[in-house]
């Protein structure tokens, strides 16, 4: 208790250093947590509005089936897939899928295309495709429409100007169905749609997937299942939990960073990048905390020697200075974490909205315009956890010396 | 017969020499210094600034160490110790008085005397008991709460007694404990050390120079030049 006090003591003997090498501590982890909210939570954005825009935040598929898709490589989702899902209360949405790949052709024009046969009822639960119609409208149930003759297509609005086609238009879509048989059927274009993936909306089609079903000669079958989430945090336990039930069907549930390797490889990326600039930083402020640490330390010497000299072991004294050390850290973790808390906190209630150009080229690619920040748990264990270490490694040298010092060396110094 | 004698030792330095290199320049502090100093002696190293006193008593309060010869505190050979040997000895039988008193700035008078009874372990309520009667037998008891800063220098250097003596120590070494004080401070805390001497046997050794701890000294080593010219006893 003693050494505590004396610790605690020492550490606001020079105020006006202390204070400065605590800000050093405070500024860091609170641009530390700052810095990594804003990318945090633009990658949650990012990654809530790509999986909204293609696959959701998971699927179930047949093993082997993402990476080397085909029609063959289909399921029926029997009583046991519902009960998987239905079971776990984070699950907020399911809606099936079929991909197939086709040949549209009006007129003298034919163009490959990929078509997605979604559930018109269910598909906005896990995407917003049908938000993003931007001419005539998305597809309708063709199973309630039994005296429909002709299916109904959804295409992507470039996809539509390639074609030299209208909303309204009928076209020829030529695909190999389920036996590997070529199948031909009129559709008519009910509406185009813009998602921002310059891609997709030169190459994408939507279809009701009972329309698909019935002219792949696919029965029941379906490619995949796509699956909302309440909390994308929740996303780990989620997949375990489905796999335990679907592993053993020769199915596997795969979260959105197997689905889009080249969002997730986007975003490792542009978080290294993040970290590799926070580490610098924090190299800098861990140069001031030695700097201040063998400071305070040198000039004490003298203390420390007559210390030593009434018989204190060396690894008493250096416990009292990493005392030192470690209340100034604690004090600056708290600090720093409650004003970083507090500055993500607002800027998750209120975004920064981007304006002008930026702002424009972020709606053309189908983001919202707003820079969010992040409350993610990781980000306050993280930063306190690489400053800690970094405290840690400069205080090192001055513990050493510490370590190192002799009593009459230490009384002698000046 | 000899076993007794050694018995009643407390320190015995044997052709302790001691060599410093100033630039390369070797520089003989110590020649030879051969002395026993005896339980409830109140000894005085004395000798002209460069003697080689305040070397002589860090050997003996094992802070140094010698470049040739052996010092035996209470029997015990401590020049081969390691380091945290030695801290132990300091620890468990040597008290240390200070020219600047070398209070901690950041502790009270009595966390100050409490400091080396915390390093040996002593439970808290028993720290402060003792450290508390210390300062009372010292005339120093209405200082407790006081920091060095709010202390003259004879009030801390009572402070830095009591801390000598909290330990129950075999042996109090003094460096020139009287020089920062005036003379009639000097003469009050000399009185005391006296009396602890004589009350308690606690057996000091002090370096100085200064008449006033001189006349007082039961044992006087005089040391010129490295060496001691003149051991007198009951001066």
């Amino acid at each position: 208790m003693l050494l505590i006090r004396l610790a605690w003591r020492s550490l606001w003997r020079n105020r006006r250093r202390t204070l400065i090498a605590m800000s050093a501590v405070i500024f860091a982890i609170t641009l530390s947590i700052i810095q990594r909210g804003m990318q945090y939570g633009t990658y949650a954005e990012t990654i809530k509005t790509a999986v909204r825009m293609s696959t959701g935040y998971l699927q179930i598929q047949k093993i082997g089936y993402n990476k080397n898709p085909s029609l063959q490589k289909s399921f029926i989702v029997n009583r046991k897939i519902e009960e998987a899902v239905q079971g776990i209360p984070s699950i907020n949405g399911a809606s099936p899928r079929i991909q197939a790949d086709a040949l549209l052709s009006f007129r003298d024009q034919s163009l490959g295309v990929m078509i997605m046969g979604v559930s018109p009822k269910t598909e906005n639960l896990v995407t917003d495709f049908p938000k993003k119609i931007n001419s005539g409208r998305f597809i309708t149930d063709d199973s309630t429409k039994e005296s429909q003759k002709i299916s109904e297509i959804v295409v992507g609005y470039k996809l539509l100007q390639n074609l030299n086609a209208h909303v309204g238009d009928s076209v020829v879509v030529l695909a190999q169905d389920f036996d590997g048989i070529l199948e031909n059927s009129f559709v008519k274009i009910t509406g185009t749609f813009k998602t921002g993936s310059e891609d997709f909306d030169r190459t994408g089609a939507f279809m009701d997937i009972s329309a698909m079903q019935n002219f792949l000669d696919m029965e029941n079958k379906i490619n995949a299942v796509a699956l909302s989430v309440r909390n994308p945090d929740d996303l780990e336990k989620i997949d375990r939990q489905l796999n335990a039930t679907l592993k053993p069907m020769g199915l596997v549930a795969l979260p959105w960073e197997e689905l889009l390797p080249q969002l997730k490889q986007t975003i490792e990326l542009d978080n290294a990048s993040g970290a590799l600039y926070i580490i610098i930083l924090l190299f800098v402020v861990g140069f001031g905390i030695l700097n201040t640490v063998l400071m305070s330390i040198t000039e004490r010497f003298r203390e420390y020697g007559v210390m030593l000299s009434l018989g204190m072991p060396q690894r008493k004294l250096a416990i009292a200075v990493a005392l030192e050390v470690f209340f100034m850290l604690v004090i600056g973790f708290i600090v720093g974490n409650g004003i970083g808390a507090a500055v993500n906190a607002y800027w998750v209630q209120h975004p920064i909205t981007l304006g002008g150009d930026i702002a424009e080229l972020y709606k053309e690619y189908g983001f919202a315009p707003v820079l969010v920040s992040s409350l993610s748990f990781k980000i306050f264990v993280d930063s306190t956890l690489t400053i800690l270490g970094i405290s840690i490694v400069a205080a090192m040298y001055p513990l050493w010396r510490v370590l190192r010092l002799e009593p009459l060396k230490g009384i002698r110094y000046t | 017969m000899e076993n007794k004698h050694i018995a009643s030792e407390i320190v015995r330095v044997e052709n302790v020499r001691k060599t410093y290199h100033d630039n390369g320049v070797p520089v003989d502090a110590l020649r030879g210094i051969n002395l026993v100093v005896s339980q409830k002696d109140f000894s005085v190293i004395a000798g002209p600034s460069g003697s080689g006193k305040t070397t002589l008593l860090n050997i003996i309060g094992t802070l140094d160490k010698p470049t040739e010869g052996k010092i035996f505190l209470d029997g015990e050979e401590v020049a081969s110790k390691n380091r945290r040997e030695l801290a132990d000895i300091r620890l468990k039988k040597i008290g240390f008085v200070f020219q600047a008193y070398n209070l901690s700035p950041v502790l009270n008078a009595l966390e100050n005397i409490e400091f080396t009874m915390m390093l040996r372990g002593i439970p808290a309520d028993e720290r402060k008991r003792r450290g508390l009667t210390l300062m009372e037998q010292l005339g120093i008891g209405e200082l407790a709460d006081k920091r060095p800063n709010e202390m003259s220098g004879g009030q801390q250097q009572r402070v830095a007694v009591a801390r000598a003596i909290s330990n129950d120590p075999r042996l109090v070494l003094a460096d020139e404990p009287t020089a920062n004080l005036d003379s009639a401070t000097a003469a009050k805390l000399l009185d005391l050390m006296e009396q602890l001497n004589h009350e308690s046997g606690i057996t000091f050794v002090f370096s100085s120079h200064d008449p006033q701890v001189i006349e007082r000294a039961h044992r006087l080593f005089i040391l010129k030049d490295g060496q001691i010219i003149s051991d007198k006893k009951n001066v």
